[in-house]
């Protein structure tokens, strides 16, 4: 059995070295240098860190070791450290701290047998960080920077506010991208999704504002409201202004329709005029600290040429498609489980196992989407269904 | 896999079918149960042609090892298949001279993918009763379907030419306004939402029987875990149950109850499990290739159980002991759950909230056993309670799924 684990103060002077780390390292990232040497030490500082303390990792690096000891030459590098299941999220507290500090618990959306992950939080300086530096990078480039012509723009957010929303990891994010990149006037931000309704006229308005002043606008939000959005709209039609921007995000989890990829771009040029280029998917997920983001917007923007659509890891971070079954990083190119290693998971667990089928490329990973349930799977999720309220599943 | 049927192709099928009902009607049932016992042979028999047709087909289609392949069709087909069918229609004839059984004219029936072999059940129950059988197969596996057909067509040609075999893709409209619009009788294998489906496009007057998720368990008494010995059988016959088709249908177990109250205690019978049968059957009966999303799912699935409890893994296999832990079901692939228990009052407790889905539950030990878990369970748990070892080889003499067998595919007159 694991040993037991001990909780970390907020001032552990272990923590607060790797959290100094952390913090250097995505500066580091932010300044094109590169951090890959640097990134994968403090990656197996914070897996050793972590296996101490928090507790269901703990257990998962105990039987990992058990059955492939760290120093076998079983497993390359990136991969040596097990990473936890998304899953665990949902059943058991995934921290290194008590739960009396938490000052934020992200929560996914539901699942089909009702239990919904956590994710806690004692401390959001990294999770700003990494967030801003990347949205810096693959959102708002434009907006950073010694030439930037200006340092905010219009935002048109098809999401809640995180007032509305307070255990959504994409509203608290999206709350602050106003704060950082929102235009300061009182009509400069616009939250157009209100109690799982889009507001039709409110987002028809916010972009007649910024088509009629020929100011650029970033419409940001999740995939379904974008749907919403479309049926909402009828027959308008938006050409905005060069510059503007599209960014969506998560999949379609329990909604009656849905869109492939390509057609939701598609819908999205159709609808709001914005080149393909400019029409961008986000990755992010509740038990993460960072996010992916397509990046075609900003080679476009910096007058490269586009490259071909992929989600462009931060520099900090490592996505490794493996092998379900040795866990072992497959070939360039070949599909796995994509697993992401994110060290500002400072608190909670680094090494993360998602369900996420993807490859990777030159230049990024491509994601297939979550595992779709094949036959047997299938079984399962409905039985799972009928016994949610009925069982702990 | 073959082309799929346009719904003139469907239509022009059900039209031959139902011409040819008249020849199968007059034979006796009798001839018909031998014919297909003599189609199940060559499929059985790995020297005959078609047999060994089928193997390297199913082996391709199913992506089930070489040696898993041939355990299904012997254990399915090979033996006395014409006696079991006679048995059952025997079992089920009705014993008034006032009823008179009429077959159905045209019996549609939709299969899975899952277990190729489960379309043998499904394609000869019809066929019994004098009933022509139009088969709409999985896209994904049409392979045994079409064999069988052929072996039929073989070796009885007017048998076999009242059954046919089409495949079009899933929500295809016409298509399936074409199979159901000739049929009075109509079976399917699927999921729920299939089920559900067809079922809303029938007129009231089809007879319809729907066959839909399902999952096993398994129940290990104190009187299974007295000794070492014991349990090791205990252990070996589930595994098998386990292994078989890769735990890909609806009788697999995916969650073993073990009594908390045997000698063997309930984490040293999942070691067992695992580092002895387990591990014996990956070498004789390996599991076939791990699709990519069943694997995502089974990383998520065995993540969950180290921290929970303790997973004991081998090759192409895991049992996660989880003590008292609730429900979960696993992604299959050899993938299992085992979780302590008491008496049969309390294993019906926790089996209580699969209800319908529950469609097999083996127990170890002796019938007494048996009849003691049957008189906990209450209905709908589990229409059939087997021994371990052969919760995947349900005898084709008996019912399936807790329902009349032939019930879809023949009506009674009253003679007053």
């Amino acid at each position: 059995m694991s040993r037991p684990h001990a909780l970390v103060a907020r001032d552990d002077p272990r923590r607060l070295t790797l959290q100094a780390r952390c913090t250097a390292l995505v500066e580091a990232a932010r300044s094109g240098v590169s951090v890959e040497g640097a990134r994968d030490t403090l990656l197996a500082d914070l897996c050793a860190f972590q296996a101490e303390h928090t507790a269901p990792y703990v257990r998962l690096v105990a039987a990992a070791h058990r059955a492939r000891p760290p120093s076998s030459a079983h497993l390359p590098s990136p991969t040596r450290w097990p990473a936890l299941p998304t899953d665990v999220f949902r059943m058991a507290r995934v921290s290194t701290y008590d739960a009396a500090e938490d000052v934020r618990v992200f929560r996914t959306s539901g699942t089909t047998s009702g239990a919904r992950g956590a994710h806690a939080f004692r401390d959001l300086a990294l999770y700003d960080h990494a967030a801003r530096t990347a949205a810096d990078a693959a959102l708002f480039p434009d907006l950073v920077g010694a030439n930037a012509r200006a340092r905010t723009m219009r935002l048109v957010m098809l999401a809640p506010h995180e007032r509305d929303a307070p255990d959504s990891s994409l509203s608290y994010m999206l709350t602050r991208f106003a704060e950082w990149y929102g235009d300061p006037r009182e009509d400069g931000v616009t939250w157009a999704l209100r109690d799982g309704v889009v507001e039709a006229d409110a987002l028809s308005m916010a972009l007649a504002r910024a088509t009629s002043s020929d100011e650029p606008v970033a419409l940001l939000g999740t995939s379904f409201a974008f749907v919403f959005a479309d049926d909402a709209l009828g027959a308008q039609r938006f050409s905005l202004p060069p510059g503007s921007r599209v960014m969506q995000t998560g999949g379609f989890k329990g909604r009656t329709r849905t869109l492939e990829p390509d057609a939701m771009r598609a819908l999205l040029s159709a609808r709001y005029g914005v080149p393909d280029a400019f029409a961008i998917a986000e990755y992010g997920m509740t038990e993460l600290s960072s996010q992916l983001y397509e990046g075609t917007l900003a080679d476009a923007l910096r007058g490269r040429s586009v490259a071909p659509r992929a989600l462009r890891v931060p520099a900090w971070m490592r996505a490794t498609p493996v092998d379900p079954e040795t866990l072992a990083p497959v070939p360039h190119g070949e599909v796995g489980v994509l697993r992401l290693d994110d060290p500002a998971n400072l608190d909670s667990v680094c090494a993360v196992q998602t369900s996420d089928l993807a490859r990777r490329i030159d230049g990024g990973i491509v994601l297939l989407g979550r595992a779709p349930g094949a036959v047997p799977r299938g079984c399962s999720l409905a039985i799972e269904e009928a016994m949610t309220g009925r069982a702990d599943v | 896999m073959s082309e799929p049927g346009t719904p003139g192709d469907v239509r022009a099928l059900a039209t031959r079918l139902r011409e040819a009902g008249a020849a199968l009607r007059a034979s006796s049932i009798e001839e018909r149960a031998d014919a297909i016992g003599r189609a199940a042979a060559c499929l059985a028999d790995p020297a005959d042609a078609l047999g060994i047709e089928a193997r390297a087909a199913l082996c391709a289609s199913s992506e089930h090892a070489p040696a898993m392949v041939e355990w299904a069709l012997t254990t399915t087909l090979a033996g006395d298949v014409s006696g079991a069918l006679r048995e059952l229609c025997d079992a089920w004839e009705p014993r008034s001279r006032t009823l008179v059984a009429q077959p159905a004219r045209l019996a549609a029936v939709v299969l899975a993918g899952n277990v190729f072999t489960a379309g043998f059940r499904a394609l000869a129950l019809p066929l019994v009763t004098g009933v022509p059988t139009l088969v709409k197969a999985s896209s994904r596996d049409d392979v045994f379907p079409r064999l069988f057909a052929r072996a039929l067509s073989t070796v009885a040609p007017r048998v076999g030419a009242a059954i046919g075999v089409t495949t079009f893709a899933g929500g295809d409209e016409a298509c399936e306004a074409a199979l159901l619009e000739h049929a009075d009788s109509v079976s399917v294998y699927g999921s729920d939402a299939t089920i559900a489906a067809v079922r809303a496009r029938l007129a009231p007057s089809v007879a319809f029987a729907g066959h839909g998720h399902g999952v096993g368990a398994a129940y290990v008494p104190y009187a299974a875990l007295d000794d070492l010995d014991t349990a090791r059988e205990a252990a070996s016959h589930l595994a098998l149950d386990i292994a078989a088709y890769d735990q890909r249908g609806c009788l697999s177990p995916h969650i073993v109850f073990v009594a908390r109250s045997g000698r063997i205690v309930p984490r040293e019978f999942s070691r067992l499990l695992a580092d002895e049968s387990l591990t014996q059957l990956a070498r004789t009966l390996p599991r076939g290739a791990l699709p990519m999303d069943l694997g995502a799912q089974q990383l998520q699935w065995r993540g969950l159980g180290v921290v929970r409890g303790e997973l004991f893994e081998g090759d192409g296999f895991a049992v996660s002991y989880e003590a008292d832990g609730p429900l979960r079901l696993s992604p299959g692939y050899r993938n299992v759950l085992v979780l302590e228990c008491g008496d049969p009052r309390e294993l019906a407790r926790r089996l209580a909230p699969l209800g319908v889905h529950l469609k097999a539950l083996g127990v170890g030990s002796d019938p007494a056993r048996r009849a003691e878990v049957a008189r906990a369970l209450e209905a709908p748990l589990a229409p059939r309670i087997s021994p371990l070892g052969s919760m995947q080889t349900p005898s084709l003499a008996g019912p399936a799924d807790a329902l009349d067998p032939f019930a879809p595919f023949r009506r009674f007159l009253t003679l007053d």
